[in-house]
């Protein structure tokens, strides 16, 4: 069973399901598909997720959904997925098996091209630290399929969701499995193309297309980065290859004036990540992209795309080890967005809004940690944020589909009657992101912050940042959770009654939710290690993959660790501060959301400020989108029609007289023609002679 | 004797060939005429086994030192093997097109294949030998059977002109081409490259000594070359008997001939001036003719893509479309270098898959306006887009554009002609695709931009799908070009050990 059945089942499967779709297109006016995609958007059957829409919650039956009709839909859409899954666990089972050192399993290697003397030899590579990654995309990845398959079952374009779906899923696991960066890009671009197509998926209501195109534009300012810092690698290096480049960090730092363009490489690396983990300055597009499906943004901007920066990061750890300068500002940076998402979240009224703010703020988290070198950490909160991430928004999204499409928070309350498993589940996930003692969330962040504090110096800072944003985590958590789930209904009851959702939404929930709850076992902190006797399960898994990186970082021996007493103090502080904001978020919006109210009314500069993101996006488009549309403008005016239209029609008027003339001698008449051929070989003989 | 027995299977797809050929006609025969799709499908059979003896003679090529040449005149190597799999391609595609031709007689034409595999046969020669007597052979073969299939359609005005022109000029140009022969054997005292390029007598040494009746004899062999794969100015034939030809017989024209008449002509120019550590008077010499080609590529380009512009016959415009491919051709050889002519090779290739697949869609647009002209696709672009999509696809790759196979073909070319001096001509060239864009996407102008047209599709899924095909291989030859590069450089590198 070779590696490439991983990212091939769920290309499959995105074949299968575009080609059902597209073969079910209804046949009008001909059965050009998009000219019946217009039929759709203008008739009465007019999309099923148009905004004001909700009188009919059961509206199956007036949408014809190309393809879903099928009996072979319900397979080629969870079918693969289940089977990535499935082969995902042989091979970590696989990998379990191999000696400590050598856990690396490796696919044969594909030619792809060769430009110049540098071929692009593209293999698959399972280590620890794909092999986990993997097994977080195709699990929680399945548990959102189920739960989309009951999500969208009343929209008519849900065959084309689950090609799109597949596709990110094929593209995703090529990213984190390939050996190579520029394999490595290829599923870099790809996930980037698949979220474009589903942000924008409900692109008739119009907003979502262009939130699209912003997510799309912004991360191209990130991915010329990449692209950048790849040239710089591949001139110092030779080499594409991840292992190579990690191998040969020493070598080539000691080469002078080699050790500036490492850490430029770095840097430009990380501005790829910037984009694609919606880091400071790049972030702005992700709360945008919530105007996607709700299994989307569970699945792509919570739970795998957003942390492919993470993972890069990790991957390359060595050569950013050698650059002790970038991973700084790394740390600044991750800090810098924590607090921005952290804040900005406090003030949301759109449910989705505030947890798409958390998810930015909880990859800052990721980046503290990989500023401070603490790679482990870093991938532990990936993996226990994609759990209880993927879990409140697939709550949110059961919220919103049982409440007919609302999403403001100020127009829902006292649902934990309707929907009691809804509830429960949701309850669990906060616990979870707001670090409540003993959860998931709560071990991953102490640990990011134990090494925050460890590492001294800026990391200092970043652990102040950390936990100021846990506080306003905890806060806008828990504000969250009393506004949708207690105080009084504010909606009206008797025409829109909420109502628990089906059975495949909820049954996702559960088993996220238990993830979420028990997903600290992972990793647990050192002192409770140390008493109980129990390994530190991620961290000793992950142990091989970061050693050298881990090395180069601290040549001197591996730090040492926290004494006991400081450590349980940051434990204690940590739980602390959690449960004190938890427990002031959930009292100010018990009853109710007139603090909202006061608070905006008291103080417009400052809500403001924090509900706008800081104004980050408004002054981009002031100092930035202005003036390059004032620029285009004169571009367009000036130089295109004038210069290069004018030049252009000129050369084709040119032509076409020509080309009307040498029509003149083609007269049709044998008698010219081989007067041509004699004249034409008498010519060549001429000049051949004399010239 | 043994000698003779041991050097047949050599020779098998070329037996197979003539075997196939001798059933078609008795086949024909015995069905009295009734029929003849069976002769259709007993032809593609056929071709099959032919395909399979050239891959396994492929196989067998691949360890050094198996090329041969038997029976003194015809050289088994890759090369050959090369374009005579492209040559069984194309003509399978051909047999395709005439089988699925809706206006074509279903009854009483079974010499249409017989005549197709004649001139198949004829390439198989042309492109294996590197003896005068046997290409010229060859290639009246070929063009005989050519005249009779432009011919094909005895009642229609247009298709009897076309045979005629085809005839006289195909007549004029192999007296050209025969003198040069003559003159070339009178200089050399040989008909066999080989021979020629070598020993005390070799057309190099005769060059250094009198210039004047070398210089004479290769332009006329040149120009029975330029003929066949309608270089400027001996191109005048090409528009005319494209567009009055049935259109299977124009594809087979414009694609199979034609390459095999580059096949000839690189073989020809191969053996005599691209030899491996050659002293200083033939450097010259080669330096002369690539020069000389270089002139012909720019002028053949230029007035190909020029005259394209304005036809509105879709037909037309492919012939002189093809006109201005050949020119892209010449370039790649006139670098007289193995990369340019790797390139060169490329881009026969490429040439194959896109002009196979465009001709296949005039001829699915034939059958429903009954027209070829540009202006009868308006609106259609929607109604049938399993083969219009395909279309544009070939349209993107015969301008030269990524990511399909004619882009990657003209920038190999490009690469070549800028790496060996040719730098002038690589802006030429790409000046001319910029003006070819213009002219190809009217089509597609046409197609999609136009009001849609009410009018029924009928459904022609067999013709479709195998012109569906040829755009998969466009693209996927564009994206992953590492195996066709592979046989290229194997195909040019026999010709170039051959020559040693």
């Amino acid at each position: 069973m070779s590696l490439w059945y991983l990212p091939g089942l769920p290309l499959l499967g995105a074949l299968a399901c575009g080609l059902l779709y597209l073969f079910s297109l209804p046949r009008r006016s001909g059965g050009a598909h998009g000219h019946a995609e217009h039929a759709h958007g203008s008739g009465a059957t007019d999309h099923g997720h148009a905004d004001g829409h909700g009188d009919d919650h059961g509206h199956g039956a007036h949408a014809v959904a190309p393809g879903a009709s099928n009996p072979l839909f319900g397979i080629f859409a969870i079918g693969p997925i289940a089977c990535a899954l499935a082969l995902a666990i042989a091979f970590t089972t696989r990998l379990i098996g191999l000696a400590d050192g050598q856990r690396v399993i490796e696919s044969a290697p594909w030619h792809w091209f060769d430009a110049g003397s540098y071929q692009i030899v593209v293999s698959l590579l399972l280590d620890p630290l794909s092999s986990t990654l993997v097994l977080v995309i195709t699990g929680v990845g399945s548990l959102i399929f189920l739960y989309a398959l009951g999500y969208m079952a009343h929209d008519e374009g849900r065959v084309k969701f689950f090609a799109y779906l597949n596709l990110f899923v094929a593209a995703m696991l090529t990213l984190v499995l390939s050996s190579n960066l520029l394999g490595l890009f290829v599923g870099w671009e790809g996930v980037g193309l698949c979220s474009y197509l589903l942000i924008g998926f409900w692109h008739r209501k119009g907003w979502p297309a262009e939130a699209g195109q912003k997510a799309f534009v912004v991360n191209r300012i990130g991915d010329a980065c990449f692209v950048l810092g790849s040239f710089l690698l591949l001139r110092l290096f030779g080499t594409l290859d991840l292992s190579d480049i990690g191998a040969a960090v020493v070598s080539v730092r000691e080469r002078p004036g080699a050790a500036f363009e490492l850490a430029l490489a770095a840097l430009l690396l990380f501005g790829g990540c910037c984009g694609k983990s919606a880091q400071f300055p790049l972030f702005t597009w992700l709360p945008d992209a919530m105007a996607g499906p709700t299994p989307v943004s569970a699945l792509i901007h919570a739970a795998t795309m957003v942390t492919a920066g993470v993972y890069l990061v990790a991957r390359l750890a060595p050569l950013f080890a050698a650059s002790p300068a970038v991973l700084n500002v790394i740390g600044v940076v991750g800090a810098l967005t924590a607090l921005i998402g952290a804040s900005t979240g406090l003030v949301q009224r759109d449910i989705k809004r505030v947890l798409a703010y958390s998810t930015v703020s909880q990859l800052g988290y990721m980046f503290i940690a990989l500023g401070c070198g603490a790679f482990t950490a870093a991938v532990f909160h990936l993996v226990t944020h994609a759990f209880f991430k993927a879990l409140l928004f697939l709550g949110a999204g059961s919220v919103i589909h049982g409440m007919h499409e609302e999403q403001d928070m100020h127009r829902m309350g006292g649902l934990r009657g309707p929907m009691p498993r809804t509830f429960v589940t949701f309850l669990c996930g906060a616990a979870a992101l707001s670090g409540l003692p003993l959860l998931s969330g709560f071990f991953s962040k102490d640990e990011i912050l134990a090494h925050a504090w460890a590492h001294g110096g800026i990391g200092v800072l970043t652990w102040l940042i950390g936990l100021a944003a846990a506080a306003m985590t905890a806060f806008y958590t828990w504000r969250m959770v009393a506004l949708t789930f207690f105080g009084n209904a504010r909606y009206d009851e008797r025409a829109h009654p909420a109502h628990e959702s089906p059975f495949t939404m909820t049954l996702p929930l559960m088993v996220l939710a238990v993830l979420a709850v028990l997903g600290g076992l992972l990793g647990l902190p050192p002192v409770i290690t140390h008493a109980l006797h129990v390994p530190h399960v991620l961290g000793d898994w992950l142990a091989p993959v970061f050693a050298p990186a881990l090395a180069l970082l601290h040549p001197g021996g591996p730090p040492p660790h926290l004494s006991a007493p400081i450590e349980w103090a940051l434990l204690g502080l940590g739980a602390l501060v959690a449960l004190l904001f938890a427990h002031a978020g959930f009292h100010a919006y018990a009853n109710g959301p007139e603090l909202d109210g006061r608070l905006s009314a008291a103080r417009p500069a400052a809500t403001g400020f924090l509900g706008e993101a800081w104004k980050v996006d408004a002054s981009y488009v002031r100092r930035v989108v202005q003036p390059i549309q004032r620029l285009a403008h004169l571009i367009a005016t000036a130089c295109d029609l004038g210069a290069i239209d004018g030049a252009v029609n000129g050369a084709g008027t040119l032509f076409t007289r020509v080309a009307r003339a040498s029509r003149a001698w083609v007269d049709g008449s044998l008698k010219s023609y081989s007067l041509w051929v004699g004249a034409g070989a008498a010519l060549l003989a001429l000049w051949w002679m004399f010239v | 004797m043994s000698n003779y027995l041991q050097s047949l299977p050599s020779i098998a797809p070329e037996i197979a060939m003539t075997v196939l050929l001798c059933a078609v006609l008795v086949v024909d025969l015995l069905l009295k005429g009734r029929d003849s799709r069976k002769v259709g499908y007993l032809t593609l059979g056929g071709l099959g086994v032919v395909a399979w003896l050239l891959l396994g003679q492929w196989g067998e090529l691949g360890s050094a030192g198996a090329a041969k040449r038997v029976f003194g005149m015809i050289d088994i190597d890759r090369f050959s093997t090369f374009f005579k799999l492209f040559t069984v391609g194309s003509l399978a595609a051909v047999v395709l097109f005439v089988l699925l031709d809706r206006r074509e007689r279903r009854h009483g034409i079974g010499e249409y294949y017989l005549l197709l595999l004649g001139a198949g046969l004829g390439i198989f020669f042309m492109v294996s030998t590197s003896n005068l007597l046997l290409l010229m052979l060859g290639l009246e073969l070929l063009s005989l059977a050519s005249y009779s299939l432009a011919g094909f359609h005895k009642g229609d005005k247009r298709s009897a002109e076309a045979a005629m022109k085809y005839v006289v000029f195909g007549g004029l140009s192999a007296g050209v081409m025969l003198y040069g022969i003559s003159l070339l054997y009178g200089i050399t005292g040989t008909i066999d490259l080989t021979e020629m390029a070598s020993g005390p007598h070799s057309l190099a040494a005769q060059f250094s000594s009198g210039p004047v009746p070398v210089a004479v004899a290769i332009v006329l062999v040149l120009a029975g070359f330029a003929y066949k794969v309608s270089v400027v100015p001996f191109h005048f034939w090409t528009p005319d008997v494209y567009e009055g030809a049935p259109t299977p017989v124009t594809s087979f024209l414009a694609v199979a001939s034609k390459a095999a008449g580059f096949a000839a002509l690189l073989r020809f120019v191969g053996k005599l001036f691209l030899v491996d550590g050659a002293d200083g008077a033939v450097q010259q010499y080669g330096a002369r003719i690539g020069a000389l080609l270089a002139i012909l590529s720019a002028l053949t380009m230029t007035l190909g893509n020029l005259a394209a512009l304005r036809q509105s016959s879709m037909k037309r415009m492919l012939a002189y479309s093809s006109i201005a491919h050949a020119g892209y051709v010449l370039m790649g050889m006139a670098t007289m270098e193995s990369s340019g002519w790797n390139a060169a090779m490329f881009y026969l290739a490429a040439y194959y898959l896109m002009n196979l697949g465009a001709f296949g869609f005039v001829l699915y647009f034939e059958s429903v306006t009954g027209s070829d002209d540009i202006a009868s696709l308006k609106g259609l672009g929607a109604k049938a887009l399993w083969v219009t999509v395909p279309m544009v696809v070939f349209l993107v790759s015969l301008t030269g554009l990524p990511p399909t196979v004619g882009f990657t073909g003209k920038y190999m070319l490009f690469v070549a002609g800028v790496d060996n001096g040719l730098l002038w001509l690589s802006l030429v060239m790409a000046l001319n695709s910029v003006v070819s864009l213009f002219y190809y996407f009217r089509i597609v102008k046409a197609l999609f931009l136009a009001e849609p047209a009410e009018r029924s599709m009928p459904g022609q899924s067999a013709l479709a799908g195998s012109i569906f095909v040829l755009a998969v291989l466009t693209v996927l030859f564009g994206l992953y070009i590492a195996p066709l590069q592979a046989w290229c450089d194997a195909s040019v590198e026999s010709l170039r050990l051959g020559a040693g």
